[in-house]
């Protein structure tokens, strides 16, 4: 992993120091071409303007419409980060749950293992009801 | 374990954006559409247990016996299906896995409300098959 990153960072590193090299070149001329017109040398201030404002505007300009999208629909679950929003639950509403005493049949045995262990209604988990699980 | 009672009334404001929502909510409206049974969602943490967890908070559900609930971790990444008495002879076991392996599928690239919206449709078809008499006999 690591030869891997390293590999990448000298690829960048070469490539760029040889793109600048070889676009530099023209710069080292001594001596003027015959019938060219330098001009006004750039100053100080419009040189920072042009060749680093315009990049990074550029640059932040692709950064947010690419973002927009997904600024636009809200937070979106990513399988590899902590999922930390507050429950929701749609449907129909909770009611509150009614105290397990109460809600027991008069007939029904406590020594029903599964029941008891899940602290509710035997008919829900025995007889009828049913249901998976499943990861992800 | 920490029962998940008060959730039902805290507003969707974090984890779905309102189109999200509305998406989840027209595929329930669907589901249930013609059908006998009614689908109830929850996406949430957990604390103990998932099923526990799961089959307390479809007890609280009225009309429990036809209630399907859909309940959703995304933070232990588990999927649970609860079905009642009456809506366990619609929706076997079979129908329940095929649901969850399309949520599941479309949860583990990201998309959760899309999950949950193809398994509620995939569970309200299901649900809506045409009744067999003499097979089907409810």
């Amino acid at each position: 992993m690591r030869s891997r990153t390293a590999h990448r960072a000298l690829v960048i590193a070469a490539t760029a120091g040889v793109t600048l090299l070889v676009t530099v070149t023209p710069a080292l001329a001594r001596e003027q071409d015959a019938g060219s017109d330098p001009g006004e040398s750039l100053s100080p201030l419009a040189t920072l303007l042009i060749f680093v404002g315009i990049p990074v505007g550029t640059f932040l300009l692709i950064v947010l419409l690419v973002s927009a999208g997904s600024i636009a629909r809200g937070t979106r679950y990513r399988p590899d980060r902590v999922w930390d929003a507050t429950a929701v639950e749609f449907g129909m509403p909770l009611q509150p749950a009614p105290a397990p005493e109460l809600t027991r049949p008069a007939g029904a045995d406590a020594s029903e293992p599964r029941a008891a262990a899940s602290g509710g209604h035997p008919e829900d988990d025995q007889s009828g009801g049913g249901g998976i699980s499943a990861r992800w | 374990m920490t029962s998940p009672v008060a959730v039902g009334s805290v507003p969707a404001g974090e984890a779905f954006s309102p189109a999200q929502q509305e998406q989840i909510n027209r595929a329930i409206e669907i589901a249930e559409r013609e059908g006998e049974l009614r689908f109830a969602v929850y996406v949430g943490a957990t604390d103990g247990d998932t099923r526990v967890a799961a089959r307390a908070l479809h007890r609280q559900i009225p009309a429990r016996s036809r209630a399907v609930l859909v309940y959703v971790d995304p933070a232990r990444r588990v999927l649970e299906i609860v079905t009642g008495t009456e809506a366990g002879r619609v929706l076997d076991d079979r129908a329940c896995t095929l649901a969850a392996l399309a949520m599941t599928s479309t949860f583990s690239a990201g998309d959760l409300s899309g999950g949950i919206a193809d398994g509620l449709r995939l569970l309200g078809e299901y649900a809506h098959r045409p009744r067999v008499l003499h097979r089907d006999t409810l």
